[in-house]
């Protein structure tokens, strides 16, 4: 499906942050679409109707997840590059610390956030992918970003006090 | 705001969202200009804006992890052709499915289309004769009458053209209506009936020269039932091959003496492409959910995959039953044969029907003897005991007085 596939994958990948929950989320997203395909009369809404059905096995993914949380999708990943490999730890270590803090906002906020930033979508097809009005959107992105703030800013000085202790 | 205040800078700050918003492009002309007068005017506002966009551009900077191999279920259409129609490019990347809807939809309505035309635009090659078609019976053609006078001359006759052809393909004939111009060739179930009338002591024979006309002509009976008693009839459905339908007709005819026959042809045609296309569609759809259903992760995928599943194979075997139905129809016609006795037709030897009727008689009679004697022989055998008993009685009386 190309790039399409590529930002359902990603979506439910930072949404949840785990590659086989992401992996089952997309494959049953488009299960669903498959299924329902034929009943979708205007082709122009397909892209938001997919991010729609996509949000909402997320949605409930992440509902079923509560109780067993993941850990971070990058603690098992480790990519050093050959020329920097100093930077590539840095990298990484910043990637982590972006998707615990990620993880660390409610889903609803997550969502809107991974929507905005990673897949790219404008306000209006945010909130049509949430079933929320476009003030919700830009309510929850403003708070998602300054919880996100807030939760790297701690993760810094975390990182910092450690060699002092 | 005093002139004071103006004067030492303070103003109202922007709030995030507006910010948030900002960053993102998503403010309207005037809000964004107001904002970018703040961020000019206001180290505060200026440092938020910061925080956000740098918090929003390491989100942004996050790689797109690629999707694992094998993600996208096994679909028909993961790499169509291109499209040509310029829609957009989602559509290209899961339009396989849809294309074949759509092209098997295309399909249905160019042969409907073509079948049409040809049928407004040619000629029928040889009409049918009204007096056939008037008591034309079954397989949905219109019977518009009863039964039609028996032609003695004949006029129906055809060559024997020998079974030929693939099966379930039967050739045009004559007097059928033909489609000129399409792919298939016409497809017509053929229907006849044939009344027969005879004298009684003809009635076997009739019958059996019944089963030796469509022998005759390699067919066979399909139904047959005889009622007996003083106005015997039998009922015969015959199927014969339909490229010698014609011929059943004449040689049953020559059985026996008429009293109606009548033929129909129906033109399935139409009926029978659109249950091609039907069920091509079908199973195209029954092979994409069975990759699916491989690739179904989750008890709710495989439960819901499955049930589609049952449905289509459900669809594609009731579309295939009247396909083959249609098969049969057009490769064998039916032809319905009914004998009946003449009303008062006896035999005309009055002597021998006489003695016939002794006969049954001396017989009746000799029935009814034998249950009388057997319904009274305990009765008389008490009665003569009781006679003896009262005899003996008598005898000693006297004898003792």
């Amino acid at each position: 499906m190309g790039p399409l596939q590529e930002g359902l994958y990603n979506l439910a990948l930072r949404s949840l942050g785990d590659p086989e929950d992401a992996r089952d989320v997309v494959q049953e997203s488009l299960l669903r679409a498959w299924v329902g395909l034929p009943a979708l009369v205007d082709r122009q809404t397909f892209a938001g109707w997919l991010y729609r059905i996509a949000v909402h096995h997320c949605q409930n993914r992440a509902r079923s997840r509560r109780r067993h949380p993941v850990a971070s999708l990058d603690d098992n990943v480790v990519h050093l590059g050959a020329d920097d490999p100093e930077g590539s730890v840095i990298r990484r270590e910043q990637r982590r610390e972006l998707a615990d803090a990620l993880l660390r906002v409610t889903t609803e906020i997550r969502l809107a956030v991974v929507l905005r930033d990673i897949n790219g979508l404008s306000y209006a097809e945010i909130a049509d992918a949430l079933q929320v009005p476009v003030g919700t959107v830009r309510s929850r992105l403003s708070r998602g970003r300054a919880e996100l703030r807030r939760h790297l800013t701690a993760a810094s000085g975390t990182q910092a006090e450690r060699p002092a202790r | 705001m005093s002139a004071s205040r103006r004067a030492a800078g303070v103003h109202r700050h922007v709030g995030e969202q507006d910010l948030s918003a900002f960053i993102d492009g998503e403010l309207p002309d005037e809000g964004r200009a107001a904002v970018e007068e703040a961020l000019d005017r206001c180290v505060s506002c200026r440092g938020a804006h910061d925080a956000i966009s740098d918090v929003a551009e390491r989100v942004r900077g996050l790689e797109l992890e690629p999707p694992p191999a094998g993600l996208l279920p096994d679909l028909p259409g993961q790499e169509p052709a291109p499209l040509r129609l310029g829609v957009g490019p989602w559509l290209r990347s899961l339009g396989h499915p849809r294309q074949l809807r759509l092209a098997a939809g295309v399909a249905v309505v160019a042969v409907g289309a073509s079948l049409l035309v040809a049928r407004v635009s040619s000629p029928r090659t040889t009409p049918i004769p009204p007096a056939n078609i008037a008591a034309g019976l079954g397989m949905g053609g219109d019977r518009s009458g009863g039964g039609t006078p028996a032609d003695s001359t004949g006029s129906t006759t055809s060559a024997d053209r020998g079974i030929s052809g693939a099966p379930g393909v039967p050739p045009v004939h004559e007097g059928a209506p033909q489609a000129i111009g399409t792919a298939d060739p016409a497809r017509i179930a053929r229907t006849g009936e044939v009344r027969l009338e005879v004298a009684r002591d003809r009635f076997d024979r009739t019958v059996e020269a019944v089963q030796a006309a469509q022998a005759g002509v390699a067919g066979y009976t399909a139904e047959s039932r005889v009622s007996e008693g003083d106005n015997r009839s039998a009922e015969l459905v015959v199927r014969v091959p339909t490229d010698r339908f014609q011929e059943a007709m004449t040689r049953l005819r020559g059985v026996a003496r008429v009293v109606s026959y009548s033929t129909n042809a129906s033109d399935v045609t139409k009926q029978y492409v659109d249950l091609q296309a039907r069920i091509t569609g079908l199973r195209a759809q029954v092979g994409a959910m069975t990759r699916l259903l491989d690739r179904a992760s989750s008890v709710p995928d495989v439960l819901a995959v499955q049930q589609q599943l049952g449905q289509l194979q459900s669809q594609v075997d009731q579309t295939q039953g009247e396909i083959n139905y249609l098969n049969q129809s057009t490769a064998m016609a039916s032809i319905t044969v009914t004998v009946t006795q003449q009303p008062g037709s006896t035999t005309p030897n009055r002597i021998g029907d006489a003695l016939h009727r002794a006969g049954e008689s001396f017989i009746s009679t000799l029935q009814a003897v034998i249950i009388t004697t057997g319904t009274l022989a305990p009765l008389l055998l008490l009665a003569g005991g009781v006679l003896l008993i009262v005899l003996a009685t008598r005898r000693r009386r006297p004898h003792t007085a």
